[in-house]
Order: structure tokens, then sequence, then C-alpha cells
């Protein structure tokens, strides 16, 4: 009886000895979803409501074709870990496809996607 | 009471075998999550996540602190009222209760922030109020059946340091709400608020039924010498701190319902993940 006591409570206790789940979600973006600009941004840069994981964080640009115009994977800003940025290499008109995807400060995972247009 | 020890001994093991086991299945589960579709290996991702996450600094820090509590449970076993070993006890559950906080929520905008350090007092003081009654109901009481001064004698000091610890909680605990929660309304109209509500009316219960172990069954059990009537007392406080057992589940479960949902101040978050 008493192993079987034990037994159980071990079991809930991997219910209860989890950590809470946070996640990181956008607050700002620019340029921001569906804004019409006169001319290619140099950067995209998102600022997020915690803080990141710069390893495993990613910020991709993509025009209408399909082809990436961002240079690199995107970088968290050292100063502001809520902040992801990437460099554009286009000056061309037409819709712009935005890729994110994040790891907050617990480890858990989201992502997201938007479009902004050059004309 | 070397009973009581031995019967603690097994429990604290028990318990570090727990936290030890659902830290690795969590290090490892959140690193597949952070590597995604990585081809590395679960292993090879592990040890960026290990050298290169906050994450994974806090969670190494973790299980080193479950590590350092295995040799201290083995020496107060056999040094009880040592004060040394009971602060090296105290401290290593304080760092454990430091690495929940701070990959929560609490610890989003950073380390030592207002938020971390609240959450981190909620999970200590908690940890203290809850651990009390579990220990005493579930190791204690069912080896001093008939130490009625022993019963009594622990029971008080239980009530003292609940008191205690329940004000931190409570404090802590409003706290937390109050950044959690943009509005008293929200108690009301989220699924978030609906469970904090249950959360505090358990503990309100349990608050008072500590207010009666302390102000009445306690000091019956030490006004009466006769057996019989400490017997009638003892009985009481037996019922008492058993309900307080049972709630405390339904407390602990509602707070893991919290910590799994969403709070009203990160809704906005949800919505802006069309962007």
């Amino acid at each position: 009886m008493r192993y079987f006591t034990h037994t159980i409570l071990l079991v809930f206790s991997l219910v209860w000895s989890r950590p809470s789940v946070a996640h990181a979600f956008p607050e700002q973006a620019v340029p921001g979803a569906g804004a019409v600009l006169d001319r290619a941004p140099g950067a995209v840069t998102i600022y997020f409501d915690s803080e990141l994981e710069p390893v495993f964080s990613t910020l991709i640009v993509k025009n209408a074709q399909g082809a990436q115009v961002s240079q690199g994977s995107g970088e968290v800003d050292s100063k502001n870990q809520a902040a992801l940025s990437t460099k554009l290499s286009t000056n061309n008109k037409g819709t712009y496809h935005v890729y994110w995807s994040v790891i907050a400060r617990d480890g858990h995972h989201t992502e997201g996607d938007y479009t902004f247009t050059v004309q | 009471m070397p009973e009581v020890v031995r019967a603690w001994r097994v429990w604290f093991a028990w318990c570090l075998a727990v936290l030890m086991v659902t830290g690795i299945a969590l290090l490892l589960t959140r690193t597949e999550e952070m590597a995604g579709n990585s081809q590395a290996g679960l292993f090879a991702s592990l040890e960026v996540v290990l050298a290169k996450t906050h994450f994974g600094h806090v969670w190494a820090l973790h299980l080193l602190a479950v590590l350092f509590l295995w040799p201290v449970c083995a020496v107060t076993v056999t040094r009880p009222t040592s004060p040394s070993c009971l602060m090296l006890a105290v401290a290593g559950m304080v760092v454990l209760a430091f690495t929940y906080s701070a990959v929560s929520h609490a610890g989003d905008r950073g380390d030592f922030t207002v938020a971390e350090l609240n959450d981190w007092l909620h999970v200590v003081s908690t940890s203290v109020w809850g651990g009390g009654i579990f220990v005493t109901q579930l190791v204690a009481f069912p080896l001093l059946r008939k130490r009625h001064a022993v019963v009594s004698l622990v029971a008080a000091r239980l009530s003292s340091l609940s008191a205690i610890a329940l004000a931190l909680v409570l404090f802590s605990g409003i706290s937390n709400a109050l950044l959690r929660l943009h509005s008293l309304r929200e108690l009301l109209d989220t699924d978030y608020g609906h469970v904090l509500s249950v959360k505090v009316a358990l503990v309100g219960v349990m608050v008072l039924l500590g207010a009666i172990n302390r102000f009445v069954i306690i000091p019956r059990i030490r006004r009466y010498s006769i057996d019989d009537d400490a017997e009638s007392a003892i009985w009481y406080l037996r019922l008492t701190l058993a309900m307080d057992t049972v709630l405390l589940v339904f407390v602990l479960t509602a707070a893991g319902l919290l910590i799994q949902g969403m709070p009203p101040s990160m809704m906005q978050g949800m919505r802006n993940m069309a962007m």
C-alpha cells in the first residue's frame, strides 16, 4: 500500500513539476503586416513581447517568386533581445513574405508570417 | 523519533527521483522543440541548448541542484538536527524554485526582474506551506498516533510556519495576479480568471481550517491533560489536516492549469500571431 501511494504521487508529480509555458509573440513589426511602401526597406524588424533565444530564432523574407531576399536567417539584437531583424538585399517592387520562427526564454517555439508590398 | 526520520528519508528520496526524471525528460522534449527539423540529431542539439541558450543554462542549474540534494538527503538522515544540513537543504530547494521561475511567464523579460523575483517568492512560500502540510499529514502523523504531546508540538510549529508562509503566498499571489490580469473583470470573463478564482476560493477554505487549528484545536489539546479529552481534540486536528491535504491537491491542480494556460496579459500576443 505504501509503495502504491508513492507511485501515485510520483505520477501526479510528473504533472505538477512542469514549469509554466511562456511564448514569445510579436508586438510590432517594421514594416508592419499589410504595409504598402514606396520603396523596399533596408531591413525588417519584429519586436516581441519577451526575450528570444538567438541560436534558434530566425527571420526570413522571400519575394513573390519564393526566392529569399534577406541576408542570412536573422539576428537578435544584442542590446534588445526581444527584437529580431534581418537586412534585405532587394529594391524591387512586389509583394514580400516575412517568415519568423522564434524560441522564447523557456524554450517554447512560436512562428508566423505576414506580407508587405512595395509599389 | 528515528521512525519519522526513516519515513521522511524515503519520501525525500522519492521526490528527488521524480525531480531528476522529469527534469531530464523536460530537457529532452524542450531541446527537440527548439531544434525543430534540425538534422543535427537530438544529442548534438542538446549540446547547443545547454551551452548557448538561457533555458539550457537554467535547466543545467536545475539538474545540478537536484544532484546536490541527494548527498544532502543522505547526510540529514544521520544528522537530522544539524542546522548546517538543514541550511544546505533549504539552499538547494531555493535554487530549484528559482529555476522554475526563470523559465516561466515571469522570466520573459529577463532574470531578477520584479516579476521573476515575485514568482520565485511565490514558489518558495507555497513549497514551505504545502510541503509542511504534506509531510506532517503523510509522514509524521501516521507514526505519532498515541504521542499526544508530540502531536501537539508538531501541530503548533506547523501552524506557526504555515502562518508566515501563507502570508507570503498571499502577498506574492496577489502580486502575480496584478501582473497577469488587466482588470478584476477578467476573473469573470476569461478561463484563466475562472481557474484563478477557484484556486483563490480553495486557498480561502484552507486559511479558515488553519485558523481553526491555530486558535481552537491546538489550544484545546494543550489545555487538557486527560488523554481522552486530548484524544478528541487530536481527532479534529487530524481531520482538518486531512481536509487541508485534499484541498491542497486541488489547489496545486488549479495552479498547474494556470501554468499551462494563457494569462490575459498574453492574449494580445496570441492575436498578433496573424502578423
